[in-house]
């Protein structure tokens, strides 16, 4: 695949997968607020912005990286399953997005709650910590290992490689 | 998954040893560790999973269930 094509799949990957992480880091701090605050203004307003955050932003830059990851791997040399390093990140950002499209719902719903309850009610819904921040730990743990690229071939990765050397350059 | 291209792309081709990577199986053993420990405080808290479950709002219970009781969902969000 030429670096034409290749270039601007990776500029994409590159900003929805940070984007993702930034994304993630903001609903963590509504997360925060709504879990600390005694006001039920502000885990009105917090909840409020972690389901408009979380369906607009989150996840479709999240499934914007995963796709735009499948396909880099897909049209470059690195292959899909022939790294273990790509597939650790694809392991990764797959149960990342698969958690985040399961988990919002209940996000939806108590942000259902928290704009139609009274202050009480909306009070004791509390915040959303856990889940935004083991995300954002899967997240980072994938830019590492991209950045890094530790070496290792998985058993396809070596057959691909016996391929190639066993195949004579002509050029 | 940001796969580069140019010299670290090259290296895919470069000779490399037999056998799992030290670094995965230790990476294996860290994740299995960690699912082990979610598992374990999922199952403590009584298997249930939500977000106010953390913070001890309780569980939502069935999410579209919820959303129909509350009656409210965020116009933007009802229309998408």
């Amino acid at each position: 695949m030429t670096l034409g094509v290749r270039r601007p799949v990776l500029v994409v990957h590159i900003i929805c997968s940070v984007g993702w992480i930034g994304a993630a880091i903001a609903y963590l701090a509504l997360g925060v607020a709504a879990q600390v605050s005694p006001q039920a203004a502000v885990v009105r307003a917090a909840w409020i912005g972690m389901e408009l955050t979380g369906w607009f932003v989150i996840v479709p830059l999240g499934g914007l990286a995963f796709l735009t990851g499948v396909v880099l791997s897909l049209i470059t040399r690195w292959g899909l399953l022939q790294h273990y390093w790509v597939v650790i990140a694809l392991v990764l950002t797959t149960t990342a997005f698969a958690v985040l499209v399961w988990h919002m719902p209940d996000v939806s719903a108590l942000a259902a709650i928290a704009r139609a309850g009274d202050d009480a009610a909306t009070t004791r819904l509390g915040g959303d910590v856990v889940h935004p921040a083991l995300g954002i730990l899967v997240l980072i743990v994938v830019a590492v290992i991209n950045i890094y690229k530790p070496r290792g071939l998985t058993r396809r990765g070596r057959a691909r490689q016996q391929e190639r050397r066993s195949v004579p350059d002509l050029s | 998954m940001a796969l580069g291209h140019g010299k670290d792309e090259d290296r895919s081709t470069e000779a490399e040893t037999d056998g799992m990577p030290r670094w995965v199986k230790g990476f294996i053993v860290v994740a299995v560790g960690v699912v082990i420990v979610l598992v374990l405080a999922a199952l403590l808290t009584g298997g249930q999973h939500s977000p106010g479950r953390h913070s001890g709002a309780g569980p939502v219970g069935n999410a579209s269930q919820t959303l129909a009781e509350a009656g409210a969902v965020h116009p933007a969000v009802e229309a998408w």
